[in-house]
């Protein structure tokens, strides 16, 4: 766990005083809102359909139990007594008063957390694998690199005023759980034939109304060259990127305009100008972060008794299938906590199950939790003999839900019922499918299915990269549904293909249960999934099962 | 000090002010000064480096490119004065002398909108910033 130091500390205060400042400003006219509004999104508060919402960072989706509880607090004194964990493993609090919210920066202060650059047109909260530090398919721990980075962006003087907001994604697992290519910038951790570590760097991927997958920029990168080479890719950027429209100012699209050839020659020739001014951080400084991430001091402990329960009980063992994840050390386990309890909506917690998990984190799993961006809660080191203590107390707080990866576990941005850019609702969607799967106790026979809802063509859902995709639209005053197949994430990025006219919100479900028949009908054997199946036979079984004969008529 | 800076500011006629150190000065006009005026969308390979001055023009706050440019022209081995002109928010004037501006221009409008108070108290904030630590630790 990356531990703040007195700079950072005296950082974050000083930047609480000053937002004090900035909003006393606002109440007293000095600043108009047109001024104020940059400054309050600097620090992470935006507007909403119904109030304020303060959006706080988890860098790279760690933090501590001490973290956890100070959340529960705000979440019970100043809000609705929860917070809403998001795709960019921050955390959003969805009722704060604006008067309230220095109040609520001094609180995070006093735990190392803060509101900084979570939104604006600067460098975002850098994201990361959500099982960083604790996978056996690591190559590396990619988070020293992202609080390098974190310190590296936070207040950067240049870059606070970008064309758009900007966003880097890493993975130290070529299983790429971080989804790196659908973020601005992209790294890979890796290592070169003589085993130094780098990184492959991919450049303009993203969702939103118009996505893409990040094209390779460069194979590998030693890693001391990093900061001075994101230096220029962002000079490049702030110089470059577009700012006459606002639908067209990421990077992603300077990229597809320009292509990356000609971006990556204007990137590697101001990298040499980087180069030569750039003072790299001393040794000190980096063995410092390094020293933070170390791994815990791992327990022994015998795990016959574990063994025997997972035989014996069902409950037990059906959770461990879908909610646990193979360690680095063969004793322990990274367990995942579903945040899509059926009937719930999708990444929201209570004040007293963010307790529970902070509790749980203190015990049993060395202080640490991680927030993934399938908004989900992950318990990253548990000794295999703690598992069904854990699995009780999950239990008790209603946190049990054994749906990691199914079809329930469904990713859905705010939509209608918070965000004032929908044109549909996301949740109550959400909810309604994950309801008719789970009464028909069909999710484990579907098995693996990624189906992510967004409630507008900004993508926040993410479903662009669902295997099924649901983007909510509207039509004639009246919400329409469109589906996307075949999406994919990982490395292996793919976007997923409209399948054709939109649904109404009543003829939606009908469609998914079409959708989700024909593929338990045309998969190989069961443990050919979704994706696979797709992938196999191709899109035009799965259309005409959502436009069977007679709907396509009436289509045409 | 303080007093005298306070005295010159209320002598201003002209339509412009200066912040320099955090403090307002009249935009004089010193003829003697070899200037050049440039924009966002200057390509630094074609900048006169030789001027006593380079002005840059931020059109509106929400475009930074004057922060790189301003940076890129240090960079490049530029000693002379970096002015930023326009619309500049005394938010921003840390961020701008960290790229190394020496000083700012805004209109006697926006001197009133945010006084001298606001641009001394932002300008402590131009030191102790991770960058600068980053590097330098
Ligand atoms: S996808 Fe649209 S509706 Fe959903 S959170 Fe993003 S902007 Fe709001």
């Amino acid at each position: 766990m990356y531990q703040y130091n007195q700079f950072d500390r005296h950082f974050v205060a000083n930047r609480v005083k000053q937002f004090r400042s900035q909003v006393m400003r606002r109440l007293d006219g000095s600043l108009s809102e047109e001024e104020f509004r940059p400054l309050r999104l600097m620090n992470g508060l935006y507007l909403q359909l119904h109030a304020y919402m303060l959006r706080v960072a988890i860098p790279y989706g760690s933090l501590n139990s001490k973290q956890m509880h100070q959340l529960a607090y705000i979440a019970n004194k100043y809000d609705k007594n929860y917070a809403h964990f998001t795709t960019r493993q921050n955390v959003q609090f969805n009722w704060p008063k604006l008067k309230d919210v220095p109040d609520i920066l001094n609180d995070l202060a006093q735990v190392d957390m803060h509101a900084i650059q979570t939104s604006g047109n600067c460098i975002r909260n850098v994201t990361s694998d959500h099982f960083a530090g604790a996978s056996i398919d690591e190559v590396a721990d990619p988070r020293p690199s992202a609080e390098l980075l974190r310190q590296y962006s936070t207040d950067h003087p240049q870059f606070q005023f970008l064309p758009r907001k900007f966003k880097i994604a890493i993975s130290g697992s070529p299983k790429d759980r971080a989804v790196i290519r659908s973020n601005d910038i992209g790294l890979l951790l890796k290592k070169d034939k003589q085993g130094n570590l780098g990184y492959e760097i991919y450049l303009g991927g993203g969702l939103g109304r118009s996505p893409f997958v990040g094209k390779l920029l460069k194979g590998f990168l030693p890693k001391a060259d990093l900061l001075p080479y994101i230096e220029a890719i962002m000079v490049v950027y702030n110089l470059n990127g577009r700012r006459d429209n606002k639908y067209k100012a990421r990077i992603k699209i300077l990229v597809h305009e320009n292509g990356i050839k000609k971006i990556k020659q204007e990137i590697e020739e101001n990298f040499l100008i980087q180069k030569k001014n750039f003072k790299q951080p001393s040794d000190k400084l980096i063995s410092a972060i390094n020293e933070r991430f170390k791994l815990p001091n791992f327990k022994q402990a015998n795990i016959d008794d574990y063994k025997t329960e997972l035989k014996q009980n069902a409950q037990f063992s059906n959770f461990i299938k879908n909610n646990i994840n193979e360690h680095k050390n063969k004793d322990y386990a990274i367990v995942s906590v579903s945040l899509k309890n059926i009937g719930e909506t999708p990444g929201d917690a209570t004040s007293d199950q963010i307790k529970t998990l902070a509790g749980l984190a203190k015990q049993y799993s060395h202080d640490e939790l991680r927030i993934s961006h399938e908004q989900n809660i992950i318990l990253p080191h548990v000794h295999k003999s703690d598992l069904s203590g854990v699995f009780k107390e999950l239990q008790k707080a209603n946190l049990a839900t054994n749906n990691i990866g199914l079809i329930s576990d469904i990713i859905a941005c705010p939509g209608m019922d918070y965000c004032a850019l929908a044109t549909a609702r996301s949740i109550p969607v959400a909810k309604q499918i994950a309801k008719h799967f789970n009464e028909l106790n069909l999710e484990e026979e579907i098995g693996q299915l990624k189906l992510k809802i967004s409630g507008c063509i900004n993508a926040c859902g993410h479903h662009h990269v669902g295997h099924i995709g649901i983007l909510g639209l509207e039509k004639q005053g009246k919400e329409s549904y469109q589906i996307t197949l075949g999406g994919e994430e990982n490395l292996s990025m793919n976007i997923g293909k409209r399948a054709g006219p939109g649904f109404s919100s009543d003829e939606l479900l009908p469609a998914i249960k079409r959708l989700i028949k024909a593929y338990l009908n045309l998969r190989n054997n069961p443990d050919e999934s979704f994706l696979s199946s797709y992938k196999r036979l191709g899109k035009k079984p799965f259309i005409n099962a959502l436009y069977p004969k007679e709907e396509q008529a009436n289509v045409a | 000090m303080l007093h005298k800076q306070q005295k010159a500011f209320s002598n201003i006629t002209a339509k412009s002010t200066i912040v320099r150190n955090g403090f307002f000065e009249k935009a004089e006009i010193d003829s003697s000064k070899n200037t050049l005026e440039i924009d966002g969308n200057a390509k630094i390979s074609q900048i006169d480096l030789s001027k006593d001055m380079i002005i840059i023009k931020f059109e509106k706050f929400a475009d930074g490119r004057g922060f790189s440019l301003a940076k890129l022209l240090r960079q490049n081995g530029y000693k002379g004065i970096i002015r930023a002109k326009g619309n500049l928010l005394v938010d921003q004037y840390p961020l701008a002398i960290r790229c190394g501006v020496d000083e700012v221009e805004i209109s006697f409008a926006h001197a009133q909108h945010q006084p001298k108070e606001q641009w001394r108290e932002a300008l402590t904030r131009a030191n102790n910033n991770y960058l600068d630590r980053l590097m330098l630790a």
